[in-house]
């Protein structure tokens, strides 16, 4: 037996939603009245993203 | 060109289009040096030598002026434009924590990131407690398992990568239409394949609870159909939901049989499957609730005629008379050399709907995307025989926006394929809704009216027909779309599937008989058709 309890809460909620990425999304949501925030997302600079990948396997 | 500098494929378009309005500027583009993007500058005569050398992480601004200071002019604007933060009402955060501190009860997240990027995102996503909607493609198969592993622990939903569309609660997620609330609940691993089916059921005057894209990667073996079984169990709980249809390409065997076991031993409401091209004849377990469809116009016929009243199903419907009727004229002015089919697609799953349809009529054609893999185009920019492009697959969106929002690649095409004198018509489809392009029909119409006059000044008649998949409430609004579409002369089918077959019939007019057609509707339209 899955647990869906929380996936019904959702279809039963008013949406309230973080949107990371394109700001299209948000747009739309807030045009069908529904409450978003945006997190604004850049890719970090790709050394960065190796260290960060060596990193989150020795760690 | 500005190396190591990126911005999302959105916010580019929208400058390229303003920066087509600077004085001076004959035509301009700023993109991220994809080679998608390379290529196409190449073809627009906007690509230089320094722009040659630059990488897909890097930005190029290309400008066609009149004069030096006009490109001067036209290329500073640009870099200033650049420069500036986006316009955004309302509130914007730079990480998630603190966008969850000014929204504490978020209860879902949509994630539009570069796919390398995806798992520490979601993940931290999923760890406070969060349901998310994975927008970005190229997220790597073992992560997906792991982000959906971790999802069904918490008992979260991950709907993607690559999910184009969700009904939530009421609302359009990513590129979905305006739906009435209904009783109808769809799980869906084929993003427009779950927006066909909704409307279509929007049109027979029903509605849809909730409609939740898996991601196409979710039927495959190693996934093993994680969301696909969480959506199933939770509509099948949810007292909103009468009926559930399940929408996907077909699924690797073992997921086939994991999602049919699960309907049948532990579920109690009526199932219709949509498993593309596939009539359910292989399959090991069977039960009177199931229904199984092959294309997503009998998924929705089949609703329909279990839930409404009868003759409801006529609005999406057509009988094999009336399409003859349709295609006669089109039929009769051809020319000796038209033969093929070609067609322009935006939405995959309604490509592939496309090509199943073909298969049966003329066998496996050519596609960028194809059913069977030795017919696949040895090169996507050139059409053989019969072909079906899906222009949103990846060689035609690395560092682009989607092709239901940019609609440049497809505009080009239906002029290079207008100019083939073995085409015999040509078929695309038009998605409306939220997160497609505000007037999709209105911007083809000057490039369908030269490809008809190419095809005229050739002496040829060039048959366009189109499918608009979407609703009156839509944003678009279904109904000004079609308008625009008839006045430029193209017929316009209610379903894909019945676009698809009147391409066969125009393009092998010679051949398919009326009791062909008729064996045909029986298998693949609609199972209770009698002949």
């Amino acid at each position: 037996m899955q647990m869906v309890e929380k996936i019904l809460k959702l279809f039963d909620s008013e949406l309230k939603v973080i949107n990371v990425g394109l700001e299209l999304f948000k747009n739309d949501l807030e045009s069908q009245k529904v409450s978003v925030v945006q997190v604004s997302w850049q890719p970090y600079p790709k050394l960065e993203k190796e260290y960060e990948d060596i990193l989150s396997k020795i760690l | 060109m500005k190396t190591n500098y990126y911005r999302d494929s959105l916010q580019l378009l929208h400058l390229s289009e303003e920066a087509k309005k600077i004085e001076g500027v004959r035509d301009a583009a700023v993109v991220m040096a994809t080679s998608t993007n390379t290529e196409l500058l190449s073809k627009l005569n906007l690509l230089t030598g320094e722009g040659l050398s630059a990488s897909s992480n890097d930005l190029i601004i290309a400008v066609m002026a009149d004069s030096e200071s006009a490109i001067d002019y036209g290329i500073g604007r640009i870099e200033a434009s650049l420069a500036q933060p986006p316009l955004t009402l309302g509130s914007r955060f730079h990480t998630i924590d603190a966008a969850l501190r000014s929204m504490p009860e978020a209860n879902l997240a949509i994630v539009s990131i570069p796919g390398d990027y995806a798992k520490k995102v979601v993940t931290s996503l999923l760890d406070r407690g969060l349901n998310v909607h994975l927008f970005s493609d190229h997220v790597p198969q073992e992560v997906e398992l792991e982000l959906k592993q971790l999802a069904k622990a918490k008992g979260l939903l991950v709907m993607g990568p690559g999910a184009g569309t969700s009904i939530i609660a009421g609302k359009a997620i990513a590129f979905a239409n305006v739906i009435r609330k209904g009783k109808v609940g769809i799980v869906a691993a084929a993003g427009t394949g779950l927006q066909e089916v909704s409307v279509l059921v929007n049109d027979g005057g029903l509605g849809v609870s909730q409609a939740i894209g898996t991601g196409g990667g979710d039927v495959k073996e190693k996934i093993g159909g994680i969301t696909t079984l969480q959506a199933i169990e939770a509509l099948e709980k949810d007292t909103a939901t009468d009926i559930i249809v399940i929408v996907t390409k077909p699924p690797d065997a073992s997921v086939r049989e994991r999602i049919l076991n699960y309907v049948i031993h532990s579920t109690s409401k009526p199932i219709i499957t949509c498993f593309l091209g596939e009539d359910g004849s292989g399959n090991t377990v069977s039960n009177a609730r199931l229904s199984s469809t092959r294309t997503l116009h009998a998924a929705a016929l089949e609703i329909l005629k279990r839930s409404s009243p009868e003759g409801i199903q006529d609005v999406i419907s057509m009988s094999p008379s009336e399409l003859f009727e349709i295609v006669d004229t089109a039929r009769k002015e051809l020319n000796g050399t038209q033969e093929y089919v070609r067609g322009l697609y935006t939405g995959g799953t309604l490509a592939y709907e496309a090509l199943v349809i073909l298969r049966y009529f003329v066998g496996n054609v050519y596609s960028n995307a194809p059913l069977d893999s030795s017919f696949k185009l040895p090169s996507s920019s050139q059409s053989v025989k019969d072909s079906i492009l899906d222009l949103g697959e990846e060689e035609f969106t690395v560092g682009r926006a989607h092709p239901m929002i940019d609609p440049t690649i497809r505009k080009m095409r239906l002029i290079e394929e207008a100019r083939d004198p073995e085409v015999s018509v040509i078929m695309m489809d038009i998605m409306l809704g939220y997160g497609s392009h505000p007037d999709p029909a209105g911007v083809m119409c000057n490039s369908i009216s030269d490809a008809q006059r190419i095809a005229r000044n050739d002496g040829r008649v060039l048959p366009i027909l189109a499918h608009v998949c979407g609703t009156d409430q839509d944003p678009q609004r279904k109904s000004d779309q079609i308008g625009k579409l008839q006045k430029v002369g193209v017929r316009v089918f209610p379903t894909n599937a019945l676009m698809a077959t009147a391409s066969a019939l125009i393009s092998r007019r010679d051949t398919i008989t009326r009791a062909s057609l008729n064996t045909f509707y029986s298998q693949f339209l609609d199972t209770s058709y009698r002949m």
